[in-house]
């Protein structure tokens, strides 16, 4: 488990003192696997680096596994060297001086574990490079010094695993294959894991939790699911990729609300009042044949890409409103005849309006 | 045009060398008829004497290397991965260097550390009634002493840059991984930077090995002689003995040819020690916390070893008439006869136009030839293994002891029927071969970072290779290239090694003639001598400094 209590970390930027966090608070429980998502410069390493003790927050606490490792009140900081966490960098950090064995049994060495034949082959074996164990870093390829980080962050059986974008410089192919294998070895492993990274994909397909996070912040915590399908921002819903966010004013109707926008009336089942974010998820665009009706509008056909699995659709909804983007496997569109499209209600999510914080706030 | 530059630089290094060779299986003069025979190898090492000297420079050489590189490896330590103030003025031991050439560094510290008139023994005297002189500078750990401060700017520059380019992540992944700062450094640290260490050892230990001023100014009154002091004095013996001092020269080439090589060795597994990066390494920096002000006032410490007490003690004995403790009677004593005393004696004159003549005039020629190695080196596609070749050529001199090439081309030039000996043309060629390699590296950084197509578009553009290299090539590379002769100025003033074997009178070069006054001299006019050279050096190399901003220039 992870604790983290009203973490704050302020950086010496120019003449200025710039709050790169901002009182983070969250719970990591045991055995899951919890990513912090964000652009670059969000804070989210800033956190990871916290908790491994390599930077020293402001103010706050941490806790891993029961221990408070630091506690600014109390003046604890517990080095890095004793905190039990295994960690992958970015870089990886392979020591080129060493072979593949000995970058393994390092962490074994330091902590003067027993068994530390057995158990760095053992780690060695749960990423399949056992037979390398002889070789130097640099006669690796990417995706297997990858594999070493990970097994010299596993071996010595950390109480926590810190994975610093480990995905980020490999092509796009060994990325997909990585991201499965690191979820399996989750699952085996069950270590309780802070993942960090600016890929949504990466977030989604391994996270138990995401918290997605902007200028300091976490934004919103949730599941993959509810993230993908409900976000409750606008920035996750962008961050995410691909949502259609539309604005209106809402009032109380038949569905739930109906909310008054440029284009028309659209019903959704969620409750809101007062001018409002919509966001609408491009899969959930259908296109219907069939004439008018509640939650269907007429569009024009703007432009549509294909996408092999899918087709991309621009339509441009009436009344001088937005731009929709639409995901359909329907074959090629005319674009000089109109298409109706409909919204059901259950899938018209309502934002809550953006934090809008401005970002450097000088102290 | 490559074979002309092939040739041209050829000329200027090997031959030199080479006749050492020659020299060494002859017994006779230059310039009769040769008598080839082993007597002159065979008498020059049966002496034990060489072999006490080759010992006593080994063992300098070792001493000075280790302090420096341990010294230099610590200030470059604090400056790039610590939070350290250092690294607010760590520029000025860029700068230290350049107003004190070494012989002036050396001069300033026998002023102080001198067992009769050197300041601090006479503060010792005066203030403290300690007659005996405290610390002795005509020593073997005097040398020592003097020798690793005049290094330590260099090494530390050079060594600087080796810290910037390791990635902290090595380091945080071994504390990650249980690891107390003893043992990431035991373990990570200096595991990973042993070939630069190393290399960077060896380096500092030729420069050590070749130096002359040191063994000169220091070793010579205290009765200690190192191999580099055996040359001169072969070399000086009357009459001058070139068949000794080539034969001594050639196992110098041979130990710095070895050292090279064992360079070569320690750096060459380099590339194992390539990994993969990650972002832009972020500067993340060990906080000193209570040990800040400990390094602050080492940093300022070292400055004044290195610059500011012999810049001070040459300042102070400038208006003195004769070496005196600080004190309100000394005060009363103050001259400024010394500076008329200085500007009076015609050599001192005549050597510091020599040598700015002499530096920009090699400057303009090795900036040249460098620009052009470097251009082929960077842009022509065929004809590699000659290009390698030119490179490696015009990079020996960095390797070899200026006294080598000094001996050498003394000899060449006195068996050729070029009547060059004996002027500043001979001068003017050693400083061209000795400072080739910094003019080519120097080139080299500015056009690597002219984009290819620039050339190209002059080429469809249907310019032939000299017009673009002149009209295009030149024009936007000509910050390097002044950057370059000015550097090359810069270092050729410093220039003593080779140019002890090749002044003469009317040709005296300043470093040079600053050794000759310590010889039959008074240190109070040295002083005010040295101090108006400083004086006016400063002024050049603000006058530069300036004039760079305008250009663009960061050397």
């Amino acid at each position: 488990m992870i604790r983290v209590a009203n973490l704050t970390k302020r950086f010496q930027a120019g003449g200025e003192r710039v709050l790169a966090l901002d009182g983070i608070e969250f719970t990591i429980e045991s055995h899951s696997f919890f990513t912090l998502l964000g652009p670059s410069g969000c804070g989210k390493s800033t956190i990871l680096r916290c908790v491994a003790g390599l930077e020293t927050p402001d103010g706050g606490e941490i806790e891993i596994a029961g221990q408070t490792v630091f506690a600014s009140a109390q003046g604890i900081n517990v080095p890095p060297n004793r905190r039990r966490i295994g960690m992958v960098f970015q870089s990886y950090a392979i020591w080129p001086h060493m072979t593949v064995y000995q970058n393994v049994a390092f962490p074994l060495e330091a902590q003067r574990q027993a068994d530390v034949r057995t158990r760095t082959m053992a780690a060695l074996d749960t990423v399949g490079l056992a037979a390398l164990a002889d070789r130097y870093a640099s006669r690796l390829s990417g995706g297997q010094q990858q594999r070493v980080a990970f097994a010299r962050a596993i071996v010595a059986e950390p109480q926590v695993l810190l994975l610093d974008e480990p995905l980020s410089n490999l092509d796009a192919a060994l990325r997909d294959q990585m991201c499965g294998e690191l979820r399996k070895l989750h699952e085996r492993l069950r270590l309780t894991t802070l993942y960090v990274t600016h890929d949504q994909g990466e977030a989604l397909s391994m996270s138990d939790r995401i918290a997605v996070m902007r200028d300091g912040r976490f934004v919103e915590v949730a599941t993959p699911e509810e993230l993908w399908k409900s976000p409750r921002t606008e920035f996750a819903a962008h961050f995410l990729g691909g949502a259609n966010i539309l604005s209106g004013e809402a009032n109380p109707g038949p569905a739930g609300t109906v909310v008054l926008t440029k284009f028309g009336e659209l019903h959704s089942h969620h409750h809101a009042k007062g001018p409002v974010s919509l966001f609408v998820r491009p899969e959930n665009v259908a296109l219907v044949l069939t004439g008018p009706g509640a939650n269907r509008f007429e569009c024009t056909v703007v432009a549509q890409r294909f996408h092999g699995d899918m087709r991309e659709v621009e339509l441009q909804l009436p009344h001088g409103g937005p731009v929709l983007r639409c995901r359909t496997r329907t074959p090629v569109l005319s674009t000089d005849r109109p298409v109706i499209i409909e919204i059901r209600p259950e899938h018209v999510e309502v934002l809550s309006p953006d934090d809008a914080r401005p970002r450097h706030q000088s102290l | 045009m490559l074979a002309v530059l092939l040739a041209l630089v050829g000329w200027l290094i090997i031959p030199p060398l080479a006749v050492l060779l020659f020299g060494s299986i002859t017994d006779t003069p230059p310039a009769v008829p040769p008598h080839f025979t082993l007597d002159t190898l065979h008498y020059a090492y049966a002496r034990p004497r060489i072999w006490l000297a080759l010992a006593h420079s080994v063992f300098y050489a070792v001493a000075t290397a280790t302090a420096v590189l341990v010294i230099g490896g610590f200030l470059a330590w604090l400056v790039e991965r610590t939070d350290s103030r250092i690294r607010a003025f760590a520029d000025l031991f860029a700068l230290a260097p350049i107003l004190m050439p070494s012989v002036l560094l050396i001069s300033g510290w026998i002023l102080l550390l001198g067992p009769k008139s050197g300041m601090i023994n006479l503060i010792a005297r005066d203030w403290f009634g300690i007659t005996d002189p405290v610390l002795d500078i005509y020593s073997f750990w005097g040398m020592v002493w003097v020798g690793t401060l005049q290094e330590l700017p260099l090494a530390f520059l050079w060594l600087w840059p080796a810290f910037r380019a390791m990635n902290p992540d090595l380091e945080e992944a071994a504390r990650v991984a249980g690891a107390d700062y003893f043992m990431t450094l035991r373990r990570v640290t200096l595991p990973i930077l042993r070939p630069t260490l190393v290399g960077s050892w060896i380096i500092f230990f030729i420069y050590s090995l070749g130096a002359l001023s040191v063994p000169l100014l220091i070793g010579l009154p205290a009765k200690i002689f190192l191999y580099s002091t055996e040359i001169y004095l072969a070399y000086r013996r009357v009459p001058s003995d070139l068949n000794i001092a080539s034969a001594y020269s050639l196992m110098f080439l041979l130990v710095t040819v070895l050292s090279i090589w064992a360079y070569r060795r320690a750096t060459g597994d380099a590339s194992r020690f390539v990994t993969v990066t990650g972002k832009a390494y972020r500067p993340r920096l060990i906080s000193l916390g209570r040990w800040q002000s400990a390094s602050t006032a080492l940093g300022i410490v070292l400055l004044l070893l290195v610059a500011g007490l012999p810049l001070f003690v040459l300042v102070w004995n400038a208006f003195l008439p004769y070496p005196q403790a600080p004190s309100v009677d000394s005060i009363r004593h103050l001259t400024a006869k010394n500076f008329a005393a200085a500007l009076d004696y015609e050599p001192a004159k005549r050597a510091v136009v020599n040598s700015l003549v002499l530096g920009v005039a090699a400057g303009v020629f090795a900036t040249l030839l460098g620009a052009l190695i470097a251009w082929l080196s960077l842009r022509m596609k065929s004809a590699r293994r000659w290009i390698a070749l030119l490179d490696q050529i015009a990079m020996a001199p960095l390797a070899i002891p200026g006294m080598i090439f000094g001996v050498g081309l003394a000899w060449l030039y006195l068996v050729l029927p070029v009547p060059i000996y004996g002027t500043r043309w001979i001068l003017f060629l050693a400083y061209v071969a000795i400072h080739l390699p910094f003019a080519v590296r120097i080139c080299m950084s500015g056009l690597s970072q002219l984009h290819p197509e620039l050339e190209e578009a002059g080429a469809v553009a249907g310019a032939g290779w000299l017009t673009r290299l002149t009209r295009i090539v030149l024009r936007l590379a000509a910050a390097s290239l002044v950057a370059s002769v000015l550097y090359v100025a810069l270092r050729a003033f410093r220039e003593y090694a080779a140019s002890i074997f090749l002044t003469a009178p009317g040709t005296e070069v300043f470093a040079v003639l600053v050794l000759d006054m310590w010889e039959g001299g008074n240190s109070n006019i040295l002083s005010a001598y040295v101090t108006m050279v400083i004086v006016f050096l400063s002024v050049l190399a603000f006058v530069f400094s300036k004039m760079g901003r305008r250009l663009g220039i960061s050397a």
